[in-house]
């Protein structure tokens, strides 16, 4: 998987910052979203590739409404992009591959930021 | 003010949705509210808790894999455990449509997500404090709460005292009693929160009548009017005025539908004796005749009026 390798390569490169990182009151907030993160990638990525698209849809619809409040709104933002395109999808058309894989790099530069905080 | 035990808690949340992240969220941003946050991730453990809790305010997320938001809120305003927590709805899809078919079902707020950690705040603790009035409104003045009309208890009260004014200054007074037309059938085919909304304007209505007369809520769909210094036929023609206003609302739910009423009128010298509950009880058959006829009319005691006291 090629672009996997050049999203994470980029997610290094980008590492993605919560807005409230300097709010000293979200701390543990943002600590908890992150600790969840590689959990919440793979069962992304297991539900995409299976084909369970309700699934994704579902966690997407959750990120969409979640991420915004702790500080990632551009992952609200991708997520909300995704599934609207699932909304919308009819079976046998096209897969929202692009969406789906601008969602992963998202989750993936918040990942990065995580250590580079550290 | 000692009887009041919801001044000494803190005020208790529930918050419904599927969403573990949003719960987390909830609980680390409202932390220093003196609020109690508790959780439910499905429909059935919402309605659940709703019901042991008793909590001050519910935020419940419209959009859940099991059972949406609209249908829980539905649930809620029928049950009369449950009736007066006020909803505040949570959602990502925020469009007018949503949030009106929300505030119709009876919800108090809308807050969107993500949502603004300071907004959420101020909405919740207006929704607790608006309650709270409410609550104590009820226990504490006699207004009914949903109405905003002087209660039950409090038309006992005044109508005896109106009684016993009326009696010394040999002045008329009349009442009206008036009922809802088959308006159980208005909750079986429009649902609890829309037979609410009906009651709710009607009380407006009313509210609104002449000065000096006095509207109040005597339980379920029945109203009653105090009406000093007004005899049965002067009563009447407030009743037809208020029939016909009544009649020509419009309802957003089902444009065809005319929600009617029945009035029933005495006056204090169609009774002996002059007692609160012989003019009770000569209105409520008045009522009667008027249903008997056939609904969606108005009805005067058959009782011939006594000649005009003289003082």
């Amino acid at each position: 998987m090629n672009r996997s390798k050049v999203d994470n390569g980029n997610a290094a490169r980008h590492p993605l910052i919560s807005e409230f990182a300097n709010d000293a009151d979200m701390a543990e907030l943002i600590e908890f979203f992150l600790s969840e993160l590689d959990h919440r990638l793979q069962v992304l990525q297991a539900a995409w590739d299976t084909g369970n698209l309700e699934q994704v849809q579902s966690l997407s619809h959750q990120l969409k409404g979640a991420a915004g409040g702790y500080g990632f709104p551009s992952i609200s933002e991708v997520a909300a992009e995704l599934e609207h395109a699932l909304a919308i999808h009819t079976p046998g058309s096209t897969l929202p591959r692009d969406r789906f894989e601008s969602l992963m790099s998202q989750l993936r530069r918040a990942q990065a930021g995580a250590h580079h905080v550290d | 003010m000692q009887n009041d035990r919801h001044e000494h808690h803190d005020a208790r949340l529930l918050a419904i949705d599927d969403s573990e992240l949003i719960h987390q969220l909830l609980r680390g941003r409202l932390r220093n509210e003196r609020i109690q946050i508790h959780a439910a991730t499905n429909a059935a453990d919402g309605l659940q808790l709703a019901r042991v809790l008793l909590p001050d305010v519910i935020l419940l997320d419209i959009d859940m894999p099991d059972r949406n938001g609209f249908d829980i809120i539905q649930d809620l305003k029928a049950d009369p455990t449950t009736h007066d927590i006020p909803v505040i709805f949570f959602s990502s899809d925020a469009n007018v449509d949503t949030k009106i078919r929300g505030f119709e079902l009876g919800a108090v707020d809308f807050v969107t997500k993500p949502f603004e950690v300071a907004e959420l705040k101020a909405r919740v603790n207006s929704a607790i404090r608006l309650s709270r009035l409410v609550r104590m409104l009820a226990q504490r003045a006699q207004v009914d709460g949903l109405t905003g009309l002087w209660n039950r208890a409090y038309f006992d009260w005044r109508l005896g005292e109106e009684v016993a004014i009326a009696e010394r200054h040999c002045n008329d007074l009349a009442l009206i009693f008036c009922d809802l037309d088959r308006f159980k059938g208005v909750n079986d085919t429009y649902g609890h929160p829309f037979g609410d909304q009906v009651l709710e304007r009607f009380g407006l209505l009313l509210a609104h009548g002449r000065k000096g007369d006095i509207a109040c809520r005597y339980g379920g769909e029945e109203f009653g009017i105090i009406l000093p210094e007004t005899n049965a036929q002067e009563a009447a023609n407030v009743a037809e005025r208020l029939l016909v206003d009544l009649r020509s609302m419009t309802w957003r739910r089902d444009p065809g539908l005319a929600i009617t009423a029945s009035f029933g009128i005495t006056d204090l010298r169609r009774v002996h004796p002059r007692t609160t509950a012989a003019l009770v009880e000569s209105a409520d058959r008045a009522l009667y005749a008027a249903k008997a006829r056939g609904r969606n009319c108005v009805a005067v005691s058959d009782d011939p009026p006594q000649a005009r006291l003289t003082a």
